[in-house]
Protein backbone atom coordinates (compact mmCIF):
# COMPACT_ATOMS: atom_id res chain seq x y z
CA UNK A 1 0.00 0.00 0.00
CA UNK A 2 1.14 3.46 -0.79
CA UNK A 3 0.52 6.27 1.05
CA UNK A 4 -0.01 9.75 -0.66
CA UNK A 5 2.55 12.06 -1.20
CA UNK A 6 5.07 9.19 -1.08
CA UNK A 7 6.89 8.41 -4.08
CA UNK A 8 6.09 4.87 -5.37
CA UNK A 9 9.64 2.56 -6.83
CA UNK A 10 8.12 2.34 -10.72
CA UNK A 11 6.06 5.45 -12.20
CA UNK A 12 2.87 3.72 -13.20
CA UNK A 13 2.68 3.31 -17.16
CA UNK A 14 0.26 5.45 -18.77
CA UNK A 15 -3.51 4.49 -17.96
CA UNK A 16 -2.82 2.68 -14.42
CA UNK A 17 -3.96 4.06 -11.84
CA UNK A 18 -2.25 6.97 -9.68
CA UNK A 19 -1.04 5.57 -6.34
CA UNK A 20 -2.54 8.29 -4.54
CA UNK A 21 -5.91 9.57 -6.74
CA UNK A 22 -6.42 6.63 -8.21
CA UNK A 23 -6.93 8.15 -11.39
CA UNK A 24 -5.92 6.85 -14.71
CA UNK A 25 -2.26 8.38 -14.56
CA UNK A 26 -1.66 10.71 -17.61
CA UNK A 27 2.12 11.94 -16.96
CA UNK A 28 4.72 9.59 -15.70
CA UNK A 29 6.62 12.82 -13.94
CA UNK A 30 3.21 14.06 -11.58
CA UNK A 31 -0.24 13.04 -11.70
CA UNK A 32 -2.00 15.14 -13.47
CA UNK A 33 -5.22 14.82 -11.66
CA UNK A 34 -4.03 14.68 -7.37
CA UNK A 35 -0.47 16.87 -8.15
CA UNK A 36 1.53 13.57 -6.60
CA UNK A 37 4.72 13.14 -7.37
CA UNK A 38 5.31 9.48 -9.85
CA UNK A 39 8.62 9.47 -11.08
CA UNK A 40 11.09 8.03 -8.50
CA UNK A 41 14.18 10.31 -9.70
CA UNK A 42 13.25 12.82 -11.92
CA UNK A 43 16.12 15.08 -12.15
CA UNK A 44 18.83 12.51 -12.40
CA UNK A 45 19.85 12.43 -16.13
CA UNK A 46 19.31 7.94 -16.29
CA UNK A 47 15.53 9.03 -15.05
CA UNK A 48 14.70 11.57 -17.61
CA UNK A 49 12.09 10.08 -19.42
CA UNK A 50 10.88 13.57 -21.27
CA UNK A 51 8.29 11.30 -23.19
CA UNK A 52 7.13 9.75 -20.42
CA UNK A 53 6.46 13.00 -18.56
CA UNK A 54 4.07 14.31 -21.29
CA UNK A 55 2.30 10.63 -21.42
CA UNK A 56 3.69 10.11 -24.79
CA UNK A 57 5.09 7.27 -26.61
CA UNK A 58 8.52 7.77 -27.64
CA UNK A 59 8.21 8.47 -31.51
CA UNK A 60 9.27 11.00 -34.09
CA UNK A 61 5.46 11.37 -35.01
CA UNK A 62 4.67 13.45 -32.35
CA UNK A 63 0.83 14.90 -31.16
CA UNK A 64 1.79 17.95 -31.10
CA UNK A 65 -1.77 19.39 -29.26
CA UNK A 66 -1.92 16.51 -26.44
CA UNK A 67 1.58 17.56 -25.97
CA UNK A 68 0.99 21.16 -25.53
CA UNK A 69 -1.82 20.44 -23.34
CA UNK A 70 -0.15 17.87 -21.16
CA UNK A 71 2.59 20.89 -20.42
CA UNK A 72 -0.12 23.47 -19.74
CA UNK A 73 -0.96 20.54 -17.38
CA UNK A 74 1.99 20.41 -15.80
CA UNK A 75 2.76 23.75 -15.55
CA UNK A 76 -0.12 23.94 -13.26
CA UNK A 77 0.30 20.97 -11.00
CA UNK A 78 4.01 22.01 -10.88
CA UNK A 79 2.95 25.52 -9.53
CA UNK A 80 5.60 26.01 -6.11
CA UNK A 81 2.70 27.27 -4.45
CA UNK A 82 0.32 23.68 -4.55
CA UNK A 83 3.70 21.92 -2.62
CA UNK A 84 4.50 24.15 0.51
CA UNK A 85 4.09 21.55 3.36
CA UNK A 86 4.66 18.65 0.37
CA UNK A 87 7.40 15.88 1.78
CA UNK A 88 7.63 14.25 -1.86
CA UNK A 89 7.60 17.27 -3.48
CA UNK A 90 8.05 20.86 -2.28
CA UNK A 91 8.40 24.38 -3.56
CA UNK A 92 11.88 23.83 -4.30
CA UNK A 93 11.57 20.27 -6.39
CA UNK A 94 8.42 21.66 -8.12
CA UNK A 95 9.99 24.64 -9.36
CA UNK A 96 13.20 22.76 -10.71
CA UNK A 97 10.82 19.80 -12.22
CA UNK A 98 8.46 22.67 -13.59
CA UNK A 99 11.96 24.37 -15.67
CA UNK A 100 13.07 21.08 -16.39
CA UNK A 101 9.33 20.53 -17.94
CA UNK A 102 9.82 23.72 -20.05
CA UNK A 103 13.08 22.77 -21.35
CA UNK A 104 11.78 19.14 -22.51
CA UNK A 105 8.83 20.28 -23.96
CA UNK A 106 10.67 22.89 -26.33
CA UNK A 107 13.55 20.58 -26.51
CA UNK A 108 10.34 17.33 -28.26
CA UNK A 109 8.81 20.11 -30.43
CA UNK A 110 11.96 20.74 -32.28
CA UNK A 111 12.41 17.54 -34.84
CA UNK A 112 16.04 17.66 -34.70
CA UNK A 113 16.30 17.53 -31.43
CA UNK A 114 13.73 15.10 -30.77
CA UNK A 115 15.76 12.89 -32.77
CA UNK A 116 18.71 13.59 -31.22
CA UNK A 117 17.06 12.48 -27.75
CA UNK A 118 15.56 9.39 -29.48
CA UNK A 119 19.04 8.49 -30.71
CA UNK A 120 20.49 8.42 -27.42
CA UNK A 121 17.93 6.49 -26.12
CA UNK A 122 18.33 4.39 -28.59
CA UNK A 123 21.97 3.67 -28.23
CA UNK A 124 21.74 2.85 -24.40
CA UNK A 125 19.10 -0.06 -25.63
CA UNK A 126 21.89 -0.73 -28.19
CA UNK A 127 25.27 -0.22 -25.58
CA UNK A 128 26.57 1.33 -29.00
CA UNK A 129 26.91 5.02 -29.14
CA UNK A 130 28.00 6.16 -32.95
CA UNK A 131 31.06 8.80 -33.45
CA UNK A 132 29.02 12.23 -32.48
CA UNK A 133 30.80 13.73 -35.53
CA UNK A 134 29.67 10.92 -38.24
CA UNK A 135 29.70 12.06 -41.72
CA UNK A 136 29.15 10.02 -44.97
CA UNK A 137 32.32 10.11 -46.70
CA UNK A 138 33.32 13.59 -48.77
CA UNK A 139 30.28 15.19 -46.97
CA UNK A 140 32.11 18.16 -46.06
CA UNK A 141 34.22 18.54 -48.67
CA UNK A 142 30.67 18.61 -51.03
CA UNK A 143 29.60 20.99 -48.25
CA UNK A 144 33.08 23.38 -48.77
CA UNK A 145 32.38 23.09 -52.56
CA UNK A 146 28.67 24.30 -52.20
CA UNK A 147 29.61 27.09 -50.00
CA UNK A 148 32.87 28.03 -52.70
CA UNK A 149 29.74 28.04 -55.15
CA UNK A 150 27.07 30.42 -53.54
CA UNK A 151 30.00 32.98 -52.94
CA UNK A 152 30.73 32.96 -56.54
CA UNK A 153 27.29 32.96 -58.28
CA UNK A 154 24.99 35.20 -58.60
CA UNK A 155 21.03 35.77 -57.31
CA UNK A 156 19.48 33.52 -59.93
CA UNK A 157 22.23 30.42 -59.53
CA UNK A 158 21.94 31.30 -55.91
CA UNK A 159 18.29 30.68 -55.71
CA UNK A 160 18.70 27.49 -57.83
CA UNK A 161 21.42 26.09 -55.59
CA UNK A 162 19.19 26.95 -52.57
CA UNK A 163 16.03 25.24 -53.44
CA UNK A 164 18.57 21.49 -54.57
CA UNK A 165 19.28 22.50 -50.71
CA UNK A 166 16.01 22.58 -49.69
CA UNK A 167 15.10 19.51 -51.67
CA UNK A 168 18.21 17.68 -50.02
CA UNK A 169 17.21 18.71 -46.47
CA UNK A 170 13.68 17.33 -46.93
CA UNK A 171 15.17 13.86 -48.49
CA UNK A 172 17.51 13.86 -45.54
CA UNK A 173 14.32 14.35 -42.46
CA UNK A 174 12.51 11.95 -44.22
CA UNK A 175 15.09 9.54 -44.13
CA UNK A 176 15.81 10.31 -40.50
CA UNK A 177 12.49 9.67 -39.54
CA UNK A 178 12.10 6.63 -41.14
CA UNK A 179 15.52 4.90 -39.75
CA UNK A 180 14.32 6.19 -36.26
CA UNK A 181 10.78 4.80 -36.51
CA UNK A 182 12.25 1.61 -37.78
CA UNK A 183 15.17 1.33 -35.05
CA UNK A 184 12.72 2.52 -32.13
CA UNK A 185 10.48 -0.82 -33.46
CA UNK A 186 14.10 -2.93 -33.37
CA UNK A 187 14.53 -4.89 -30.31
CA UNK A 188 18.35 -4.35 -30.37
CA UNK A 189 19.08 -1.38 -32.80
CA UNK A 190 22.11 -2.57 -35.15
CA UNK A 191 25.16 -0.06 -35.07
CA UNK A 192 25.14 0.72 -38.68
CA UNK A 193 21.52 1.72 -38.38
CA UNK A 194 22.63 4.33 -35.26
CA UNK A 195 25.61 5.30 -37.41
CA UNK A 196 23.47 6.36 -39.99
CA UNK A 197 20.98 8.12 -37.93
CA UNK A 198 23.67 10.23 -36.52
CA UNK A 199 25.25 11.25 -39.84
CA UNK A 200 21.67 12.33 -40.88
CA UNK A 201 21.30 14.65 -37.87
CA UNK A 202 24.73 16.30 -38.56
CA UNK A 203 24.20 16.39 -42.44
CA UNK A 204 21.00 18.34 -41.17
CA UNK A 205 22.83 21.08 -39.19
CA UNK A 206 25.38 22.02 -42.20
CA UNK A 207 22.55 21.74 -44.37
CA UNK A 208 20.49 24.36 -42.06
CA UNK A 209 23.50 26.60 -41.31
CA UNK A 210 23.89 26.62 -45.70
CA UNK A 211 20.51 27.28 -46.82
CA UNK A 212 20.19 29.67 -43.59
CA UNK A 213 22.89 32.11 -45.00
CA UNK B 1 30.44 38.01 -25.93
CA UNK B 2 32.56 40.18 -27.50
CA UNK B 3 35.55 39.31 -30.09
CA UNK B 4 38.80 40.26 -28.41
CA UNK B 5 41.38 42.23 -30.45
CA UNK B 6 43.13 39.52 -32.58
CA UNK B 7 40.26 37.68 -33.48
CA UNK B 8 39.32 40.89 -34.83
CA UNK B 9 42.48 41.48 -36.44
CA UNK B 10 42.73 37.87 -38.12
CA UNK B 11 38.90 38.42 -39.43
CA UNK B 12 39.58 41.69 -41.13
CA UNK B 13 42.76 40.60 -42.35
CA UNK B 14 42.91 37.09 -42.43
CA UNK B 15 46.58 35.51 -43.65
CA UNK B 16 46.81 32.91 -46.08
CA UNK B 17 43.71 33.02 -47.57
CA UNK B 18 43.17 30.85 -50.86
CA UNK B 19 44.14 27.12 -52.15
CA UNK B 20 47.45 24.94 -53.48
CA UNK B 21 47.01 22.35 -55.57
CA UNK B 22 45.28 19.82 -54.11
CA UNK B 23 46.68 17.08 -56.70
CA UNK B 24 50.04 18.04 -56.01
CA UNK B 25 52.00 15.44 -54.19
CA UNK B 26 53.69 17.76 -51.69
CA UNK B 27 50.47 19.27 -50.66
CA UNK B 28 48.36 17.91 -47.58
CA UNK B 29 44.49 18.78 -47.81
CA UNK B 30 42.14 18.63 -45.40
CA UNK B 31 38.35 19.64 -45.42
CA UNK B 32 36.93 19.24 -41.90
CA UNK B 33 33.76 20.63 -40.04
CA UNK B 34 31.76 21.21 -37.00
CA UNK B 35 28.78 19.54 -36.88
CA UNK B 36 27.56 22.18 -34.08
CA UNK B 37 27.58 25.34 -35.65
CA UNK B 38 28.29 24.02 -39.11
CA UNK B 39 31.05 25.43 -39.55
CA UNK B 40 33.82 23.76 -42.84
CA UNK B 41 37.10 24.68 -42.82
CA UNK B 42 40.02 23.97 -45.41
CA UNK B 43 43.73 23.62 -45.04
CA UNK B 44 46.06 22.74 -46.60
CA UNK B 45 49.88 22.58 -46.49
CA UNK B 46 52.79 22.33 -49.14
CA UNK B 47 55.96 20.21 -47.95
CA UNK B 48 59.74 20.35 -48.97
CA UNK B 49 62.21 18.49 -46.99
CA UNK B 50 59.93 17.66 -43.97
CA UNK B 51 59.15 21.25 -43.88
CA UNK B 52 56.06 23.61 -44.33
CA UNK B 53 56.99 25.99 -46.54
CA UNK B 54 53.08 27.11 -47.61
CA UNK B 55 49.94 27.16 -45.83
CA UNK B 56 46.50 28.20 -47.51
CA UNK B 57 43.15 28.05 -45.67
CA UNK B 58 39.62 28.88 -46.25
CA UNK B 59 36.69 28.96 -44.02
CA UNK B 60 33.37 29.44 -44.26
CA UNK B 61 32.10 29.89 -40.68
CA UNK B 62 32.34 32.76 -37.65
CA UNK B 63 35.06 35.24 -36.86
CA UNK B 64 36.58 32.17 -34.13
CA UNK B 65 36.84 29.69 -36.79
CA UNK B 66 38.50 32.25 -39.29
CA UNK B 67 40.74 33.44 -36.51
CA UNK B 68 41.85 29.87 -35.44
CA UNK B 69 42.22 28.63 -39.00
CA UNK B 70 44.38 31.57 -40.08
CA UNK B 71 46.58 31.60 -36.84
CA UNK B 72 46.86 27.63 -37.97
CA UNK B 73 48.86 28.81 -41.42
CA UNK B 74 50.90 31.16 -39.54
CA UNK B 75 51.94 28.87 -37.04
CA UNK B 76 52.51 25.98 -39.29
CA UNK B 77 54.59 27.69 -41.66
CA UNK B 78 58.21 27.62 -41.05
CA UNK B 79 57.48 24.26 -38.87
CA UNK B 80 58.43 20.69 -39.45
CA UNK B 81 55.59 17.79 -39.26
CA UNK B 82 56.20 16.46 -36.00
CA UNK B 83 56.48 20.22 -34.39
CA UNK B 84 53.46 20.85 -36.37
CA UNK B 85 51.76 18.23 -35.42
CA UNK B 86 52.39 19.65 -31.18
CA UNK B 87 50.35 22.72 -31.82
CA UNK B 88 47.51 22.19 -29.41
CA UNK B 89 43.92 23.79 -29.52
CA UNK B 90 44.26 25.47 -26.27
CA UNK B 91 47.48 27.39 -27.83
CA UNK B 92 44.86 28.79 -30.10
CA UNK B 93 42.29 29.28 -27.48
CA UNK B 94 44.98 31.62 -25.59
CA UNK B 95 47.05 33.35 -28.12
CA UNK B 96 43.23 34.48 -29.46
CA UNK B 97 41.68 35.02 -25.94
CA UNK B 98 38.70 32.92 -27.08
CA UNK B 99 35.60 32.28 -24.77
CA UNK B 100 34.52 28.83 -23.72
CA UNK B 101 31.55 28.86 -26.27
CA UNK B 102 34.19 28.97 -28.90
CA UNK B 103 36.57 26.48 -27.61
CA UNK B 104 35.30 24.40 -30.53
CA UNK B 105 36.34 26.81 -33.68
CA UNK B 106 40.14 25.80 -32.21
CA UNK B 107 39.62 21.81 -32.46
CA UNK B 108 38.05 22.26 -35.68
CA UNK B 109 41.73 24.00 -36.47
CA UNK B 110 43.95 21.16 -34.32
CA UNK B 111 41.86 18.71 -36.27
CA UNK B 112 42.39 20.19 -39.88
CA UNK B 113 46.25 20.90 -39.20
CA UNK B 114 47.08 16.93 -38.03
CA UNK B 115 44.24 15.70 -40.87
CA UNK B 116 46.28 18.13 -43.51
CA UNK B 117 49.63 15.73 -42.21
CA UNK B 118 47.67 13.43 -42.47
CA UNK B 119 46.76 13.47 -46.09
CA UNK B 120 50.37 14.82 -46.92
CA UNK B 121 51.88 11.69 -45.40
CA UNK B 122 49.32 9.18 -47.02
CA UNK B 123 49.93 10.70 -50.47
CA UNK B 124 53.88 10.44 -49.60
CA UNK B 125 53.10 6.53 -49.33
CA UNK B 126 50.74 5.88 -52.45
CA UNK B 127 53.23 7.97 -54.42
CA UNK B 128 54.90 5.57 -56.64
CA UNK B 129 51.21 4.36 -57.44
CA UNK B 130 49.61 7.16 -57.46
CA UNK B 131 50.22 9.39 -60.94
CA UNK B 132 47.31 11.74 -61.34
CA UNK B 133 45.38 13.47 -58.40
Amino acid sequence: MTAPNTVPPNPPAIGQPCPACGQPVESRLVCLACGALLALNPTSPGGLDFFGWFGLPPAMALDTALLSDRWRRLGFRLHPDLHRGDSALGPALALRLSSAVNAAYKMLLDPAARGAYLLAELSRRAGFTPDPKALPEGFLRDMFNLQEQLEESGPAEQQHTRGGLNRQLQALRTERDRLLTEALETALPEAPALTRIQQLLNQEKYLVKLSAE
Amino acid sequence: MAYSDKVIDHYNNPRNVGALDKSSADVGTAVVGAPECGDVMKLQIKVEEGKIVDAKFKTFGCGSAIASSSLATEWVKGKSLDEALQIKNMDIVEELALPPVKIHCSVLAEDAIKSAIADYKSKQGAQPQEKTG
